[in-house]
């Protein structure tokens, strides 16, 4: 019986296996020093956010905001790094501004409006929205563009890119650059 | 008797000491990639001014990025101690049942008893059935009330469809259902909106005998979408001593999903599954005529399905309703005892909020089970045969927003009526705190029962002690006890999560839970002669009482650490001390040291995952579990690992090692004994999915 629980049979075996891991370890660890760390989703898209001003015209009734409001909607996937990244930034001569709504009512004052996964279900609403208040609306939910939202944020294997909607833009009377277009994965509402 | 027991307290004791190697591979592989990843700290440093903004937007396209762990985010602002196991980490363990994935979660003691059953407790109690643990399907109760807890080997799940199991270690928030007592388990498929396509699995090895998925999946790209699936395999018997290869495993499933979401408001959901399947056991079978007890080998026969329709209305951010009807049929036929049961449950929930920050919470919930047992052997029976089980519950959570985005707090209860109890409170109070957006803390406390069951108030167990003097034989009878109440518990619980920088994250909860009216087992007469049932002879009578109080104590430690994107570390670390005993008028025959020692004080889990290039990963995951003392049960280090290749993006071949550092190990006691070791074992798979 003792014989058949005692751990005693066991122990030295494991320090050998315990040593081959150790060298597997090691060896991807080796491998790692042809690799570089890479940026995270959130940073890439937070980045991209930020620059999407850069591309487009808001009509004058918008551009009389004071700030330039980059707004999320719904549950926040940035946390700090947007913040991190668009502080002290000012796009189109004015001060960029963070703000973190609960109800897309609430986007008067946003130039952007990054709409959180959660909000799906209320898309139409918030699109019909975002679009009287001339917004650019920014989401990374699957088929935003074609769903009617301007900028999808799409996840091509390990990387971020971006779906347009033109006619979306127009109706929100915002103005799309053509580098803006040339870049987009896809262009729809042409 | 006595030596054979010091000798193998001795020998648990020694094998402590097969923890430091772990520690010396942690410290290693920790210390490795602090060696050569300087480089990266540079880039990390560089970063502060970060380079993404000067790039172009065509730049900004190729930017190769990794996958963050999203997880911390998930659990980032509960006030319970939860783990989530993702479908990632499933597939990357290479489990191929549930209660294996469930190794991935801390605090939670997973041991297989043999090829188709296995002990699962959380924060101690490890039992066949787990009675203290609420486990969920898609919002499904599938905990039985006919013997109080889990049937694991039923609830088959086409994993890939899996998309989280949340795992509460504690007695879960107010709005879990009744018997949370140390945890809950909330298993999550997949919407099937993300499951279009078909897939197909299939795969076999050493004690897999050959395991066949598939499923399909489709919609009408707007507000309608479908799977169906279907699953079978054949799994092999464990490693017996006595060559008694009684325990294979063969299941046919299939199922369906489908949810509609017909405007920006409403989805519905509609789902079910049918199952078959032959679960090989030895069961002890005793009748009061000769040969009195006997182990009986078998097979257990076990059929069902269940079906599930939910209407969800979501009307703004934290204002929905939701309503929920559920029936399952569960067909049981083991060699001693059967179990045919409807179970019919109706829950609705909703949630609003009001002005001054706070979001209201309620439901209300119905639940009828209504069971047939016909007696099998004369030493097992229920009276009556045919009962119904009902089941009122109702719950109120207000969470309030003290300092907004900074301090919350929730209080609530839960109201419970059964048909064996009047009504009971569990309330709950919790505090949440996150000073930063990288740390948070928080404490509860929480009052919970476990109601009692068929198993204690219409149950009559017989066992067999031998024949007396006088030529009659003696038997034991646990009889059901009408005065059996619910077990209570007090709960204190308080944890911290930090993210550290980008890529360490850790998590730790302690938790003290003080126990009251403990199921114990009571002999409650002197024996006396007996014809009723024939033929004569002496019973000792008893019952299942609540004779035990007791108090748990334990730790749980949780670090992951990604130090490149292409590699992952996670460990956990788990400490348990059990303090159970009888209470002042208890007349339990002293089954508090077999509750105490049949949960391990320590448990250690190390993964390493990495995603090399070519669609290659490999991971290795360690484990050590200490010894269950009072089932002489050793404690045990062993090892899994994954070797995976994504061919294409369509294909992936794996190879998957179970339990490689000894032939075999032994994880649970079984009963009837002798004990099943658990083998090591080896299984390929291919995946095809378009």
């Amino acid at each position: 019986m003792a014989k058949v629980i005692g751990p005693v049979g066991i122990r030295e075996p494991a320090l050998r296996k315990s040593a081959f891991i150790v060298a597997i370890v090691a060896l991807c660890a080796l491998y790692s020093s042809a690799q570089e760390a890479r940026p995270t989703e959130s940073q890439v898209e937070a980045v991209y956010l930020y620059n999407f001003g850069k591309f487009v015209t808001w009509p004058d009734r918008a551009s009389q905001r004071e700030l330039f409001g980059i707004c999320i909607l719904g549950k926040d996937p940035f946390g700090e790094v947007l913040d991190a990244t668009v502080n002290g930034e000012s796009v189109g001569g004015k001060q960029t501004k963070v703000q973190r709504l609960s109800n897309v009512e609430e986007a008067g004052s946003c130039s952007i409006l990054f709409i959180s996964a959660a909000e799906e279900k209320r898309l139409p609403t918030i699109l019909a929205v975002a679009q009287r208040m001339n917004t650019l609306t920014v989401s990374d939910i699957p088929d935003f563009a074609e769903r009617g939202g301007i900028i999808g944020l799409v996840k091509q294997k390990d990387r971020v890119r971006f779906e347009v909607n033109r006619k979306a833009a127009e109706q929100s009377h915002l103005v799309l650059s053509s580098e803006l277009l040339k870049v987009a994965l896809r262009v729809v509402g042409k | 008797m006595r030596t054979v027991a010091i000798a193998w307290q001795q020998d648990a004791f020694e094998s402590s000491s097969t923890l430091p190697p772990i520690i010396l591979l942690f410290v290693l592989s920790a210390a490795l990639p602090q060696l050569a990843g300087a480089q990266v700290e540079i880039a990390d440093s560089q970063e502060s001014s970060n380079p993404l903004k000067q790039m172009t937007l065509e730049q900004l396209g190729n930017v190769q990025i990794t996958s963050a762990t999203k997880e911390p985010e998930q659990v980032w602002k509960t006030s319970a101690a939860i783990y989530v196991i993702t479908h990632d980490d499933i597939q990357r363990s290479g489990a191929t049942t549930v209660p294996e994935a469930l190794r991935l979660a801390p605090g939670v003691e997973v041991a297989r008893i043999d090829s188709n059953k296995w002990s699962i407790g959380i924060r101690g109690f490890g039992s066949r059935l787990a009675r203290d643990v609420l486990v969920l399907i898609d919002g499904r109760t599938v905990y039985t009330t006919l013997l109080a807890g889990t049937y694991w080997e039923v609830q088959n799940l086409l994993l890939e469809d899996v998309d989280r199991i949340e795992v509460i270690r504690g007695p879960g928030a107010t709005i879990w259902g009744p018997n949370a007592v140390n945890g809950v388990i909330n298993i999550i498929t997949k919407s099937s909106k993300d499951t279009h396509g078909a897939f197909m699995s299939a795969g076999g090895g050493s004690l897999e005998g050959g395991f066949l998925n598939a499923r399909f999946g489709g919609g009408n790209g707007k507000s309608f979408d479908y799977r169906v699936y279907g699953l079978a395999f054949d799994r092999g018997p464990e490693y017996h001593p006595d060559r008694d290869d009684y325990d294979s495993w063969r299941a046919v499933q299939g199922g369906f999903r489908s949810d509609f979401a017909p405007n920006e408001h409403d989805s519905f959901t509609l789902q079910g599954d049918i199952y078959d399947e032959g679960a090989g056991e030895t069961v002890t079978s005793v009748t009061y005529a000769p040969p009195y007890s006997q182990t009986v080998r078998g097979t257990a026969m076990l059929s069902g399905g269940n079906i599930l329709a939910r209407w969800q209305r979501a009307l703004a951010e934290g204002k929905d309703i939701q309503l929920q009807v559920s029936y399952d049929r569960t067909n049981r036929q083991e060699p001693n005892f059967a179990d045919h049961r409807d179970t019919f449950d109706v829950d609705f929930l909703n949630r609003f909020r009001v002005p001054g920050r706070q979001q209201i919470s309620w439901g209300v919930g119905a639940r009828s089970s209504r069971g047939t047992n016909p007696t099998i052997v004369s030493g097992l029976f229920f009276l009556p045969r045919t009962r119904t089980d009902a089941l009122f519950t109702g719950f109120f959570q207000d969470e309030i927003g003290l300092i907004q985005r900074v301090l919350s707090l929730q209080v609530g209860t839960k109201l419970l009526k059964t048909n064996y109890t009047g009504l009971q409170l569990q309330p709950t109070a919790r505090l949440l705190w996150t000073p930063t957006e990288k740390q948070t803390f928080w404490a509860a406390f929480t009052h919970a029962v476990r109601t009692p069951s068929d198993a204690e108030r219409a149950f009559y167990l017989t066992g067999f002690s031998g024949v007396t003097v006088n030529g009659l034989p003696l038997f034991a009878r646990f009889n059901a006890n009408p005065n059996f109440r619910s077990e209570e518990l007090n709960g204190y619980e308080g944890g911290y999560r930090k993210l550290i920088g980008q890529n360490v994250y850790f998590d730790v909860a302690a938790f003290f839970n003080h126990y009251s009216d403990l199921f114990s087992e009571d002999i409650v007469g002197a024996p006396f002669v007996e014809n009723d049932p024939p033929p004569t002879h002496i019973l000792l009578p008893a019952e299942f009482g609540n004779g035990l109080v007791g108090t748990t104590r334990g730790v749980e430690f949780v670090p992951q650490w990604k130090p490149l994107h292409w590699w992952r570390l996670r460990a956990s670390y788990s400490f348990l001390q059990m303090n159970i005993r009888k209470s002042p008028q208890s007349l339990d025959v002293g089954s508090a040291p077999t509750i105490e020692g049949s949960s391990p004080k320590h448990e250690v889990t190390a993964q390493s995952g990495f995603d090399l290039e070519h669609g290659v990963s490999i991971d290795l995951t360690y484990r050590y579990v200490s010894a269950l003392q009072k089932l002489k049960i050793a404690s045990y280090s062993t090892a899994d690992a994954q070797f995976a290749w994504h061919l294409r993006s369509y294909l992936r071949l794996s190879v998957v090692g179970h339990n490689l550092l000894q032939p075999y190990h032994f994880e649970f006691a079984s009963d009837p004994a002798p004990n099943v070791g658990i083998k090591r074992s080896v299984y390929g798979q291919i995946a095809w999915q378009r």
